[in-house]
């Protein structure tokens, strides 16, 4: 009897190109990172190559990306095999389905509902970016859906793909829960609403720290460059400290509604909240033990697209804040920091043929990353114009 | 491509804090807020007390405290060089603690490597909540002139790099960041030598731009407190890493009793690392010098 034959996998891929400029460039590297400054440049962002199989009971996702973000990389983004069931019957409508492998984190639109290749705007939402960054986790996921519903609940690792310690592994015994209830269907022929709610709750990990031996170090207390005995003091081997866990969770909210407006297109207006204690992983990770205190989060989106035939406008307004009870000493008292991103983006996208689009993107950003002649946070200049070549099949 | 993002910037862009890192100031404050103009004088609250460690600079050096005290109502007081096209804005912190009616403020600076050598003028004004400039207050440095030790040998290169400084002293021995201090202890049996023996040795201070870290200036002494051997030595770069860059300028001046006995510089290259210690070679040879 002849072999089954290898069933045919369903492929896509997107290609994303893109020059951007920013008025923060600048032709020097940081003192801390010896990164580069300069923002004006050409970036490969994404280009990805995805298969995918469904058949009665199974399916699976491999999915591989290349950028040259941080430099030439090759890695992979969704991998799943999964197990499904689909009603019928009683349950007419009822699919249920059971995946593993690196699966997207059920939170938010903004992580979770939308596609690189569908989404008009560059790239996510701040604070998306900062408390998922990646957007997808190694662990388990339990998808129900029975008509207009969605239910997802993910146990994972907690260390999203896309942040810089322990990405992709798991320092911790404990797991992040993740869930999210989707809802969408037409209210009538032209309106169509979708919206849900999303939840976390797990356990960060706070690094411990190795013993020391004993060492020498010189202060150069006088700064005459010569080294005097009173300027050298012994520091005594250091016992190791134990790692900590903390806990952290987050609530999340979205609606959209899609209007077809007659003779222009689809119009979309969005909005999505979510607030976090303990969970920033990309802006400004959370480390409760080290900082003394709970690091509460606090971020949101609105946002309009209208397509006019081919071309579509949209824009965004962001906003986030990483640590809402941060302070600093300033003017002899002890204030609060004052941390606070605020995006406000313009896009405007000509879709080409089949898969491709072209995008120029002006981001207005509202930080608090500079001073002002008073010493307070105020705002760095650090605009940024995005153009963007995007096929994708 | 370029200029037409710059022209949609410039068009479309709002003001915001300058987000130049200010390296090439001839003063720089690391981590703190730089702004392009010049200070002037105002009306507004006054610094009261300049506190300086030593005024004697080095060009290309740096960490150099500058710290005081600013009158009621300041803010912050702005830092900088007279002459640079930049100064600095340093948040004042808490209440001095003997004079609780003033604040205290503190910064470290870094001088650039291109600083001339001769007199540099710090001016520090503080500034109320409202941006109201105080009046100027001065601090006063000399950059350069001859540094103390009976034998010095600098090494500054410019961006971040990790270059190293080797020197082969008449007895042979080698001073570089893997041997620091050129002091042999006593054979077995010999009288020991005393407690501050290692002092008298040719010492080397720090080993910059180890890892790529941009921590400190980009130089590094190697210093003689007194009577180093006679004889001839032999002075070697190092291009450990190039972290990235194409190009590393450098320059050497070397001094014995205040007078200076060698200067070489040149540019690094990432074909030079091949020769590296490391790598199993010795380095770039750029100049030797005797001592009488």
């Amino acid at each position: 009897m002849a072999p089954p034959a290898l069933a045919a996998p369903r492929w896509s891929g997107l290609v994303q190109a893109e020059y951007r400029a920013s008025q923060a460039s600048v032709d020097e590297l940081a003192d801390a990172t010896a990164a580069p400054l300069n923002q004006d440049a050409f970036t490969l962002r994404r280009a990805r190559l995805r298969a995918e199989d469904e058949a009665d009971w199974t399916a699976w996702v491999i999915e591989a990306d290349f950028n040259t973000i941080d430099g030439p990389q090759a890695g992979f983004r969704q991998v799943e095999g999964a197990v499904r069931w689909r009603g019928a019957g009683l349950f007419e409508g009822l699919e249920v389905r059971l995946g593993a492998g690196v699966v997207p984190i059920p939170f938010g639109h903004e992580v979770a509902g939308q596609r690189d290749a569908d989404r008009l705007f560059t790239e996510r939402a701040v604070f998306a970016d900062a408390l998922f960054p990646g957007q997808l986790d190694v662990g388990a996921r339990l998808a129900v859906a029975y008509g207009v519903a969605r239910l997802t609940v993910a146990v994972q690792n907690g260390e999203p793909l896309g942040q810089a310690a322990f990405p992709g592994q798991d320092p911790n015994a404990a797991k992040d829960v993740a869930g999210r209830v989707e809802v969408a269907g037409d209210l009538s022929p032209a309106v169509h609403l979708a919206g849900g709610l999303s939840a976390l709750t797990g356990e960060g990990f706070h690094a411990g720290t190795s013993p020391t031996k004993e060492r020498l170090q010189w202060r150069d207390l006088n700064e005459d460059g010569i080294v005097q005995t009173s300027e050298i003091t012994t520091l005594p081997p250091s016992a190791g400290t134990p790692s900590a866990g903390f806990d952290r969770f987050a609530l999340g909210a979205d609606v959209r509604v899609t209007i077809d407006v007659p003779a222009l297109g689809p119009l979309t207006l969005g909005a999505e909240g979510a607030l976090a204690t303990n969970l920033d992983r990309g802006l400004r990770p959370a480390d409760p033990v080290r900082g003394g205190r709970d690091q509460r989060a606090l971020g949101g989106v609105v946002q309009l697209t209208q397509a006019v035939g081919p071309v579509d406008l949209g824009l965004r307004a962001d906003v986030y804040a990483p640590h809402l009870d941060a302070t600093e000493v300033r003017a002899g008292g002890t204030v609060r920091a004052e941390e606070r991103w605020t995006t406000l983006t313009a896009t405007v996208g000509a879709r080409v043929g089949t898969g491709g689009r072209l995008v120029v993107e002006y981001q207005r950003q509202r930080d608090t990353l500079g001073r002002d002649a008073a010493g307070r946070p105020a705002d760095l200049a650090n605009d940024a114009v995005t153009g963007r070549l995007q096929v994708g099949f | 491509m370029r200029w037409l993002a710059a022209v949609l910037l410039v068009a479309l862009g709002c003001d915001g804090a300058d987000p130049d890192p200010g390296l090439s100031a001839g003063l720089r404050v690391p981590g703190a807020q730089p702004v392009v103009g010049a200070l002037r004088g105002g009306d507004g609250p006054a610094v009261t007390a300049i506190e300086i460690r030593t005024p004697l600079l080095r060009a290309g050096q740096g960490q150099y405290l500058l710290a005081g005290r600013a009158g009621p109502g300041a803010a912050a007081v702005h830092v900088g060089r007279q002459g640079d096209a930049r100064y600095w804005i340093v948040p004042t912190g808490l209440a001095d603690v003997t004079l609780p009616d003033e604040l205290t403020w503190s910064a470290r600076f870094d001088v650039g490597a291109g600083v001339p050598d001769g007199p540099l003028v710090v001016q520090v004004r503080a500034v109320d909540a409202g941006g109201r400039p105080g009046p100027l207050s001065e601090a006063r440095f000399t950059v350069g002139g001859p540094p103390d030790g009976a034998l010095v040998v600098d090494l500054a290169w410019d961006g971040v790099a990790d270059l190293d400084l080797y020197i082969v002293d008449p007895l042979g021995r080698r001073l570089g960041p893997d041997d620091p201090n050129t002091y042999a202890p006593p054979a077995p049996g010999a009288p020991p030598d005393g407690p501050d023996a290692w002092r008298q040795e040719g010492i080397l201070d720090r080993d910059a731009g180890a890892g790529c870290r941009a921590e400190g200036p980009m130089a590094e002494r190697a210093r003689w407190a007194e009577a180093p051997p006679r004889g001839r030595y032999t002075v070697f770069v190092d291009l450990a890493a190039t972290c990235g860059r194409d190009r590393i300028p450098w320059q050497i001046k070397a001094f014995a009793a205040g007078a200076e006995v060698l200067t070489a510089g040149g540019v690094l290259f990432p074909a030079d690392g091949e020769r590296s210690v490391g790598g199993g070679g010795v380095g770039l040879r750029v100049g030797e010098f005797e001592l009488p």
